[in-house]
């Protein structure tokens, strides 16, 4: 079974630049050197006495900069309601927590995490050895562009806070800088996730994929055995449009000409998602070299069964062979329950972090807009928040915060459809093939595949799905409307007494000079009920 | 089947189970002790969780049962009926005193504090006490029969899953013990607390008042707990299924696989049919006793539910407003007071929730186990397909008298909504007190 | 000669195609790269004027916006915010994803080849489509004429109105549209669940009185096409969501926007006297929501008919009862659910919870009205 050669290249070869990234700024303990050598993360001491080292050093830094900066803060607890204070408080520590959790929970599972990419391996060989192959060089590319979109945002975000909203003369503003670490550091962690999950989603549509190759390959056996000439014209080419369906009557070619041009010049399987975008698959071996540096013997292998099953073996289905067939869909299918379980493993190491960066984008949008809104009232606000002060810094930093959940929710959303497509992908080899056995067959599988569930949730607390985006965005709603309105009101009755103190300044001489203080209430009342009553 | 080839059979399931050791570090533990046990016949039923059982069977809220073997229970005797239904007489007689004295000005003593609002909410907490409690005795009452049924077909399981495997399953319910300890002394705290806020000398209705009121508590959040452990000991037989059943997975035989080639191979898969009907009956067996135990509690757990709920809510209202008040003067009293009720409330809140959702995931998942077994003839995979066909719509779930699902999400929607509550309750707060030094300043 | 989707389908679709929003060629026109390139052209300028207009409105010193106070001036924006992202959207999925629709037509071609016979069939086939459309657009355009004889005109209100009900008219329209697409979806579904009506009654019919020798082989044949049809119709759902995968969830955001913000407004300006009574303009945006959703909704409550009548054939052979097995478990993996990016499902449930959300709001404004008003703003 083990060979000792690698079949395939491992995904954490993709890795390289985050990794080394996520090291040295203390995300990771793993071994550098053996990851580099090996492409495996190993437990390392030293790296996680490096982490602790790191994460203590941004907890002492994070801490002075809140005490340097709060000298503001404190002439602000007299003017500000107490709610306003507490939040703030909760707020400007919720960044310092979620960075604990993410760098804590990545050094309890440094070992399991590279458990994980070799169950992956194990998987990819398996894919591999059914014929249906990955490309992993998207992954890479994926990585360069969160990491570049991260550093944009970061950057913009601390530069021209930074430049508009902090006093730069003195040279303690510097600190300021490390404001921008906690939300830099968990975005590091949660690419790590992010292109894991992506990869899970691509190996779910690499099995989707075979399994729809084997329904065209054997329509197109069919149309072959019923002599069809008009289209074993196209067979051969893979990019020649042609319908699912066995065979349409030409009538309705003819009338559909406008159709097939707009849709000419693209696979029919792209419509059902990107699952069959990368016909032109690369095959994941490591360039012929392998981790020794040899050249593996049979470099080209993969291309031959990319190109056989077109040219030579065009008209032969392997759905027409139930039994043949039946050895490749059980594979498929416990590769598939193996991805799902390595999705759940994920999903549990990572639960923490998702939690807490729920949590964390939650109440940091929900506040950034309320002090928005606090700073066009021209009231104080916090001074950690003082991004909040100019709308587009606040749009940036929405955006940003905004993006890392949703863009996770929507990844997981994702992978568990793709998962879900297989079941489908699944029936229409059964009903292709029409065959007794084959039906057998189908049907026990997409049992099974019924029981096989990826639901990504945060601590079962609630599931990361598009459903939890309506739930969330509701709740960021009511909570604004409820603190705007009660702000609103706060300050009108603080307005109230205020115009009432610089009325009663004179009333007083009123009162004194009667001597009745029944008359000064009569006043307030009369006051208050002005001041409340719609002046329109 | 004559009894000697299940001894026979014993010796190679043995063997088969205890391939994954960590998986049963307490089956095997529980199986030395099943040597001891099996010399002194006449061992308690439901050892682990005794000390709760005597509490709550002493309360009236369980029946004292015989016992009638190790694997059976039977029907109380009759002065042992007679006795709960008379402790049941007496709780109901002393509610009704207590709601008297609640409306006559009796306990005018114990309704001291600054503002009219708490004195408010006290009242309605004390009546959702009662309330809660006195729903619970009833329903207690009510489902005497059915919680022996319970207890007789967990320990039928039990019986047969020894005879079968040879295996004792323990309940590991020790969780039950610690919890009882959490609730008394949290009851003793709150009930000193609340003597030594009294001003002047105490009269006698309001010690039983305060006394009651803590018995009544702590009874309520025991009955949560003995829930909690029945639910427990149920999902551990789940997952005993879940194991049994998770040996025949392809990720299991192709670990044997690779194992037997260094040993003689040994098929496993051929116990496959017998233990899958094993399996299934157990399953259902279990399913039904979830069942049951949900409808006995349901309306018990709904009422705690709500009631914990505001209990929460108006605690952390108060421990709020001490803390921000700005007389700079945080009354120990209240803050103790109010800590002491949010540490029972909610760790009763995640133990339940906790319990209902581990139950609930083992008995989803073994349906999940069963769809990674691949047999390679016609006959296993029918024999599959019948189970995955039965458990497709056959949502598993332990509600709360069918209004909503407890499991851990429950949790966080009643902290989600708890939180809601809060910032609108602490804004008008707000507003009141800004009221209220508009109204300082007048009279200045 | 009007290709094979019928009259009535045909003027329709050159009406949204002359407004942009049908991004393909129909059945009898020439069809070249030009085309499509004068289209997307056609469809890119469209997008950039509304745009443009939006810029113009934001920024513009006239009063566009609301004037009286903050409250007034934040909602327009509110609305015409929320209002362009919908337009944009529609015209980007025009010009940029022509082909999910295009896959859809064509599927709907193929599963339905012949056009009702005559006009008056046609209008009887479409009609919940055509009362829909006919229905909220008069409504519309009756509303906005009696505003014009009714209400003092004042220079905000001719600006604001005259500006952003194009708005409205598209992101109406494009509703209307969706409405069509559905209704189509759901006649598909409806003739699978008759013709498995027709074959229940059948079976039932042949295994009590009379069979014939292969009618076991026939009937399995009918299930198996039944089934590579219903594959088609789900293909056609998915093709569907995912050609107004944007537009469905920003036009349902912006009438649930305005209507939100409109009630509040409403009452506010009721409470405060202000003489404008413009608001019941939102009488269309109300019916346009439970329009569409009602469409889904029937869609969707197929599946279980479906479901049902495919267990109620006679089963007489292994290999019928195979067939059956099959398609339910096809059925139980491919079910048809319309949602707008996963986010919430399209039914009546989600009716209930966004008015249950507007009231919440409602009643918190209520509530702290009095406190709103006044020398504050």
């Amino acid at each position: 079974m083990s060979q000792p050669t690698p079949l395939v290249q491992p995904l954490l070869l993709q890795f390289q630049q985050l990794f080394f990234i996520s090291k040295i700024v203390g995300v990771l303990p793993q071994d550098l050197d053996k990851f580099r050598h090996k492409n495996m993360l190993e437990k390392s001491r030293n790296g996680m006495f490096y982490m602790l080292g790191v994460l203590s050093v941004y907890v002492v830094l994070y801490n002075l900069l809140i005490y340097s900066f709060g000298e503001e803060d404190r002439t602000l607890k007299a003017s500000q309601s107490t709610l306003t204070f507490v939040i703030g408080l909760f707020l400007t520590y919720i960044g310092l927590i979620m960075m604990a959790t993410d760098q804590l929970t990545a050094l309890f599972n440094q070992g399991q995490l590279g458990e994980l990419y070799e169950r992956i391996r194990v998987v990819d060989e398996r894919l591999y050895r059914e014929e249906c192959l990955l490309d992993n060089s998207c992954i890479a590319k994926r990585i360069r562009i969160m990491l570049i979109m991260t550093f944009i945002f970061e950057i913009s975000i601390l530069v021209a806070t930074y430049i508009n909203l902090v006093d730069y003369t003195q040279w303690l503003s510097l600190l300021w800088i490390v404001s921008a670490v906690p939300t830099f550091i968990n975005t590091l962690d949660k690419i790590w996730f992010a292109v894991s999950l992506y990869a899970l989603k691509e190996r779910f549509e690499a099995i989707n994929a075979t399994l729809e190759d084997l329904v065209m390959e054997h329509e197109k056996y069919k149309t072959w055995l019923s002599g069809n000439d008009a289209t074993t014209a196209t067979v051969g080419n893979r990019t020649t449009d042609h319908p699912p369906q066995s065979s349409p009557p030409p009538q309705y070619d003819s009338n559909l000409e406008y159709l097939y041009k707009e849709l000419g010049g693209i696979d029919v399987g792209s419509l059902r998602g990107s699952g069959s975008k990368n016909r032109n698959k690369v095959a994941p071996i490591a360039h012929s070299m392998n981790s020794f540096g040899e050249s593996i013997p049979t470099p080209y292998k993969p291309q031959r069964m990319n190109t056989n099953p077109m040219i030579n073996m065009a008209h032969e289905s392997e759905l027409s062979n139930a039994t043949k067939v039946e050895e490749k869909l059980n594979n498929l299918c416990q590769v598939h329950d193996e991805i799902c379980e390595i999705g759940k493993a994920m999903n549990g190491l990572w639960s923490y972090p998702i939690l807490s960066l729920m949590a964390y984008g939650f109440l940091i949008f929900t506040a950034q807009l309320y002090f928005l809104y606090c700073a066009t009232q021209f009231q104080s606000i916090p001074s950690l928040f003082r991004s909040a002060k100019n709308p587009f810094i606040t749009v940036i930093v929405l955006v940003y915060t905004s993006g890392k959940c949703i863009y996770l929710i929507y990844l997981s959303w994702k992978t568990s459809l793709a998962s879900k497509r297989t079941g489908i992908s699944l029936h229409k080899c059964g009903v292709v093939a029409d065959d007794n056995l084959l039906y057998e067959i189908v049907n026990h599988l997409s049992l099974k595949l019924l029981n096989h569930s990826v639901d990504f949730s945060a601590c079962g607390f609630f599931t990361l799905d598009m459903e939890t985006l309506y739930g969330v965005s509701g709740g960021i709603t009511s909570y604004l409307i409820i603190l705007i309105q009660f702000n609103l009101a706060a300050q009108q009755a603080k307005d109230a007494i205020q115009s009432f103190n610089s009325f009663n300044d004179t009333a007083g001489f009123v009162g004194a000079a009667t001597e009745m203080d029944n008359e000064s209430s009569t006043l307030y009342d009369m006051v208050t009920t002005t001041m409340m009553s719609p002046t329109y | 089947m004559s009894p000697n080839t299940w001894v026979i059979e014993m010796n190679s399931h043995k063997s088969r189970l205890f391939t994954h050791p960590q998986a049963h570090p307490r089956s095997q533990l529980s199986n030395d002790a099943f040597a001891r046990r099996a010399v002194s016949n006449d061992n308690p039923v439901f050892e682990d969780i005794s000390t709760i059982l005597s509490v709550l069977k002493a309360s009236g809220l369980l029946p004292f049962y015989e016992q009638l073997s190790s694997y059976e229970v039977g029907p109380p005797s009759k002065t042992n009926e007679f006795y709960s239904f008379f402790v049941r007489g007496v709780v109901h007689a002393l509610t009704i005193f207590n709601i008297y004295s609640l409306i006559t000005p009796n306990s005018a003593q114990l309704f001291f504090s600054l503002r009219e609002t708490d004195n408010v909410n006290q009242w309605i907490e004390l009546l959702l006490c009662i309330f809660t409690y006195t729903l619970t005795v009833f329903v207690c009452a009510r489902n005497t029969k059915s919680m022996l049924e319970i207890m007789n077909e967990i320990l039928k399981l039990d019986k047969e899953v020894l005879r079968q495997f040879g295996v004792v399953l323990s309940n590991n319910c020790n969780f039950s013990v610690k919890f009882l300890v959490v609730i008394v002394c949290c009851q003793a705290y709150i009930m000193v607390l609340r003597i030594y806020a009294v001003k002047g000398a105490i009269t006698p209705t309001s010690y039983i008042l305060i006394a009651f009121y803590a018995f009544q508590n702590g009874l309520t959040a025991t009955y949560i707990v003995f829930a909690s452990a029945l639910l427990r000991i149920v999902c551990i037989r789940f997952h005993f299924v879940n194991q049994l059943l998770n040996a025949f997975t392809y990720v299991q035989q192709q670990k044997l696989a690779k194992k037997s080639r260094r040993q003689p191979p040994v098929s496993n898969m051929e116990h496959f049919p017998e233990d899958s009907l094993f399996i299934y009956r157990t399953h259902n067996k279990l399913l039904r006793i979830y069942k049951s135990i949900n409808e006995c509690c349901s309306l018990i757990i709904v009422c705690f539910l709500g009631y914990s709920f505001y209990t929460v809510t108006t605690n952390w209202y108060n421990l709020f407003v001490q803390i921000t008040n700005n007389k700079g003067i945080i009354s120990a009293h209240i803050l103790q007071w109010c800590l002491a009720w949010l540490c029972l409330h909610t760790s009763l809140l995640a133990l339940l929730s906790r319990s209902c959702g581990a139950t609930t995931y083992e008995a989803n998942s073994t349906s999940q186990i069963l769809a990674r077994v691949y047999g390679k003839s016609k006959e296993f995979q029918n024999i599959i397909d019948k189970f995955l066909t039965k458990s497709i719509k056959q949502e598993v779930q332990f509600t709360a008298y069918g209004f909503f699902a407890i499991d851990n999400s429950t949790l966080f929607k009643i902290f989600s909504a708890v939180t809601t509550y809060l910032v609108i309750l602490i804004q008008f707060k707000q507003l009141e007190d800004s009221k209220l030094e508009e109204q300082v300043q007048n009279e200045v | 000669m009007s290709g094979n989707i019928g009259q009535l389908l045909h003027s329709h679709l050159r009406f949204y195609q002359l407004l942009g929003l049908h991004g393909l060629p129909l059945p009898g026109d020439g069809w070249s790269e030009n085309w499509a390139k004068w289209f997307r052209l056609f469809a890119g300028c469209l997008m950039i004027g509304f745009t443009a207009l939006t810029v113009v409105c934001l920024t513009s010193s006239d009063v566009f916006l609301y004037q009286g106070d903050a409250f007034g001036w934040f909602n327009d924006i509110l609305k015409y915010g929320f209002a362009e992202i919908a337009v944009f959207s529609i015209y980007a999925e025009t010009i940029w994803h022509p082909r999910p629709l295009a896959r859809f037509w064509q599927l709907y071609a193929t599963l339905a080849p012949q056009p009702a016979s005559t006009l008056r069939l046609q209008m009887r086939q479409h009609w919940r489509f055509l009362v829909t459309l006919y229905g909220t657009l008069s409504l519309e355009g009756l509303l906005v004429c009696s505003l014009a004889s009714m209400q003092v005109m004042s220079r905000h209100i001719v600006l604001f109105w005259s500006t952003f009900q194009p708005f409205v008219l598209i992101v109406h329209l494009r509703n209307t549209q969706f409405v069509l697409h559905l209704e189509l979806l759901r006649q598909q579904l409806l003739q699978l669940e008759h013709e498995l009506a027709l074959l229940a009654e059948y079976s039932t019919f042949a295994s009590d009185v009379a069979s014939f020798a292969g009618f076991e082989e026939y009937l399995r044949r009918r299930v198996r096409h039944k089934q590579l049809i219903y594959g088609r119709i789900y293909e056609m759902a998915n093709c569907f969501l995912v050609a107004f995968r944007y537009s469905v969830l920003t036009v349902l955001l912006m009438i649930y926007v305005r209507i939100a913000v409109d009630c509040y407004f409403m009452y506010y300006t009721l409470y405060n006297k202000i003489n404008i009574i413009d608001y019941y303009l939102l009488l269309p945006a109300v019916l346009e929501i439970p329009a569409f959703i009602y469409v889904s909704q029937s869609c969707m409550q197929l599946m279980p008919r479906i479901a049902h009548q495919l267990h109620s054939i006679v089963i007489t052979s292994p290999a019928l009862s195979l067939q059956i097995q099959n398609f339910s478990l096809q059925l139980l993996h491919q079910g048809v659910r319309i949602d707008c990016l996963g986010i919430t499902v399209l039914d009546s449930y989600l009716l209930t919870r966004s008015v249950t959300a507007i009231c919440t709001y409602m009643i918190f404004t209520v509530q702290l009205m009095p406190k709103l008003s006044g020398t504050y703003w």
